[in-house]
């Protein structure tokens, strides 16, 4: 049984890693729809956990063409930004947002919309998870609309993505989610 | 922001202990506004040198406390030359 | 606000509400190895990203990509403008790495002068998964600006950008909002 996120919170950064419940692809592949009829208020979604290297940095730098050297450069970071490390880039962690909501509403549903802000300078060695926990649920023209609150917290249970997000779940028995996705109006 | 290094009298200590005392974000980053960016050993004579960055010298002095490492003395930096780069600090 | 602070929201930054800028076109297309490095750093290893038998038996009938990666496209340097590194080395031997770029579609800048500018908050709305293939289109605007008084009594704007990106059939695959503090 995963383990809720104040006892995750209270572990020693390195057992924090143990409870990892990022999917493979193959669970991917698998993935069992959770439906609208099954969540409830208070629910917590799968933990992601994350211990990003300068290499990861570097990585996701390269990937995406962000030259900025505070990601990569620890000279320029320490001692001319003044930072305490090469910084977690906070695009990065706004694109495990989408990924995060994405995974937990395969195969059907949808990961509609979110919104969040950035605090707090993530540095390698940083131990990072990322949670959802949902707040609310509603039907709408057949249709499952799920709240959720999201963020991403450090071993210090830092928080440093506070935010929020809704996705659609089918309901039991109902109409598929149109793709693209419509919002129905208002 | 500022710029300090400190140097330690640790008779006797241990590579395990330092790398216990620095082994996780926390240790070295004991607030989210001090960092300790390096500690160089001397362990054979028990000499450490540390170098941190805070706002005020007096939080970097409550890490030594905290450390327990007591510091023989401690100085602001005011330029710093890295890998050919000069930085004021 | 006290008879001494005034408004940061004046006409002129008022009249920003709203405008849009040209409708752009990002250099290059949705590709697979594009997709591959990003979604290998961004550490998903979702199958509908790149085995293409299963995607195909997926509800979207084909390879997907996370709409997120055609935002970073916007950024590309195309290849015929100058090297923008080389540039903001040029410029500033102390360069921050991406420097003073001017990019295609930029709005022009609000015009105030609260200098200080602090993150406050980002948006992400998904309506479709770009295809391998897809060209990507992307329009700014300004969505809202409103002010806020501080703590110190100094009223500071927040602003936010909306970007909209599509295909080249129109189709919106995602908006994304940036709100930045001014003061």
């Amino acid at each position: 049984m995963a383990i809720e996120l104040e006892a995750l919170l209270k572990l020693p950064p390195e057992e924090i890693l143990v409870h990892n419940e990022k999917p493979t692809a193959e669970q991917l592949r698998h993935k069992q729809q959770i439906y609208y009829d099954d969540v409830y208020e208070g629910m917590e979604l799968p933990k992601y956990i994350y211990k990003p290297t300068p290499t990861h940095l570097f990585r996701w730098s390269a990937a995406i063409e962000n030259f900025h050297r505070i990601h990569y450069d620890l000279d320029f970071g320490v001692n001319h930004d003044k930072n305490p490390s090469i910084l977690v880039h906070g695009s990065w962690k706004q694109s495990v947002v989408p990924q995060y909501l994405k995974d937990w509403s395969l195969p059907n549903g949808w990961p509609w919309k979110a919104r969040f802000d950035h605090r707090a300078m993530l540095v390698p060695g940083d131990i990072l998870i990322m949670w959802g926990r949902v707040t609310s649920k509603f039907e709408k023209a057949g249709l499952g609309f799920v709240d959720l609150d999201i963020g991403m917290k450090t071993q210090d249970g830092v928080e440093s993505m506070p935010g929020n997000a809704t996705v659609v779940l089918p309901v039991r028995g109902g109409r598929d989610i149109p793709y693209p996705f419509v919002p129905p109006a208002d | 922001m500022a710029r300090f290094i400190a140097i330690h009298n640790v008779p006797g200590i241990t590579e395990t202990e330092f790398r216990d005392k620095l082994d996780a974000v926390g240790r070295w980053r004991p607030d989210r506004r001090t960092t300790i960016l390096k500690v160089y050993g001397d362990l054979g004579n028990g000499r450490l040198v540390s170098e941190c960055e805070a706002v005020e010298q007096a939080h970097f002095e409550d890490w030594i406390k905290l450390v327990g490492w007591p510091a023989e003395s401690v100085h602001k930096v005011d330029l710093i030359c890295q890998v050919g780069n000069v930085w004021k600090v | 606000m006290t008879e001494q602070t005034r408004s940061a929201l004046t006409p002129d930054v008022k009249a920003m509400i709203g405008v849009t800028g040209e409708v752009v076109e990002a250099w290059g297309v949705v590709d697979a190895e594009y997709l591959r490095r990003f979604t290998q750093a961004l550490m998903d290893p979702d199958p509908r990203y790149w085995d293409e038998d299963f995607a195909k038996s997926s509800r979207y009938g084909e390879i997907i990509a996370p709409p997120i990666m055609v935002s970073y496209m916007s950024s590309r340097t195309p290849p015929y403008q100058e090297d923008p590194v080389t540039k903001a080395f040029q410029e500033d031997p102390m360069s921050d790495g991406i420097g003073r770029v001017s990019r295609h579609g930029e709005l022009s800048p609000v015009p105030t002068n609260l200098v200080r500018v602090l993150n406050a908050g980002n948006e992400l709305e998904i309506y479709k998964y770009p295809s391998i293939g897809d060209k990507i289109y992307f329009q700014h605007k300004y969505s809202d600006i409103r002010e806020r008084v501080g703590r110190d009594g100094q009223p500071f704007l927040i602003i936010t950008r909306e970007t909209t990106f599509t295909n080249q059939k129109g189709e919106v695959l995602c908006i994304t909002r940036a709100s930045t503090i001014r003061r």
